[in-house]
């Protein structure tokens, strides 16, 4: 009974897009997925975790809604795997501390177990749970959040690196090509991590939607209660921040 | 927005970059910063740069979930459903 082998990893993966297939996956799926959770669990003392098997399953959100209303708790821990700490992430951005955030998700889950029923399906279920999200963490945060954040004035980038005539001062290095090193694709992203912590939240809020989440811009405008012009400007600034520091961090300084 | 007209320099095309990746320009505005960076490889570098910058920040990956809350959770979702 003992072999050596460790654990499976099943993943799951939402599907997000218009060309997830149309027929139908789920039933195999959620079968497979108990059944590797059921492996996990018998094998939960070991203490080798690395994979010997690796699922990817990818699910359709249609599929989802439909088993979540089910009560089929498979469906929702799917859900809670995909999407719980992209919440905190974003509740983070709004609220003051980690274990804030960690509540206004505990009662994001809560509205989305007792509201799956009303959910409509006009948006997406990523959108909906987000909404949601955002909804709680600014009524926790607080009257003076839910103002729309206002526009710096001025340009994003440095003054410095430009001369009177508005050229570079200095030569922009192109970086080097990341797409081969995953290395280094990986520490870049690590620090683009760090460095979102730090921004001002309105620009925190604007880069994990657009850039981290891949929301569209009318998508982002919507959920923040934003203008498009807004939207941008902070965006702006927040890439302008980032791009900054990563190329503090390529040139190894 | 003062771009009529004359030719961009280098510190207003930077503040286009996002506007111009969000196709958010005007055909005029486009015109200019493309024809700004056609003879500014700096600025290309820039918008490049942006480019990756923005690659970067999409494979953050989330932290991972605490398998306490985990399991609190789909105990919520059946004591709700049971009702």
């Amino acid at each position: 009974m003992f072999s050596p082998l460790p654990a499976p990893r099943v993943t799951t993966f939402l599907a997000q897009t218009f060309f997830a297939p149309r027929y139908d996956f789920f039933r195999p799926a959620l079968r497979l997925l108990r059944l590797a959770s059921r492996l996990v669990r018998n094998e939960g003392d070991r203490k080798d975790t690395r994979p010997c098997l690796t699922l990817q399953i990818v699910i359709r959100e249609d599929d989802l809604l439909v088993a979540l209303r089910a009560g089929d708790d498979t469906a929702f821990a799917t859900l809670v795997d995909t999407y719980h700490a992209r919440l905190v992430r974003l509740a983070r951005s709004i609220v003051t501390s980690r274990e804030v955030a960690e509540e206004v998700v505990q009662e994001t889950w809560l509205a989305v177990v007792r509201g799956i029923d009303r959910f409509e399906g006009r948006s997406s279920l990523r959108t909906w749970l987000f909404h949601i999200c955002v909804n709680r963490a600014r009524s926790t945060a607080g009257k003076e959040s839910r103002t729309s954040p206002v526009d710096p004035q001025g340009p994003a980038a440095d003054a410095g690196w430009f001369n009177r005539d508005g050229s570079w001062t200095s030569t922009v290095e192109p970086w080097p090509e990341l797409v081969d090193d995953r290395i280094m694709a990986a520490t870049l992203a690590d620090h683009a991590k760090h460095v979102i912590e730090e921004l001002p939240p309105p620009q925190r809020q604007v880069v994990i939607l657009r850039d981290v989440e891949g929301l569209t811009s009318s998508e982002v405008c919507n959920l923040l209660s934003i203008t498009e012009a807004n939207q941008r400007v902070l965006l702006h600034r927040g890439r302008t921040r980032i791009r900054s520091a990563l190329s503090c961090q390529l040139r190894g300084g | 927005m003062a771009l009529l007209g004359k030719d961009l320099v280098c510190q207003q095309a930077v503040e286009l970059v996002t506007a111009y990746l969000d196709d958010a320009l005007s055909w005029r505005q486009r015109r200019r910063f493309e024809a700004h960076l056609r003879g500014c490889p700096n600025c290309s570098a820039y918008l490049e740069q942006m480019r990756a910058t923005i690659a970067s920040t999409g494979r953050i990956d989330p932290d991972s979930l605490d398998p306490e809350i985990r399991d609190e959770l789909i105990k919520l979702f059946r004591r709700q459903h049971r009702r």
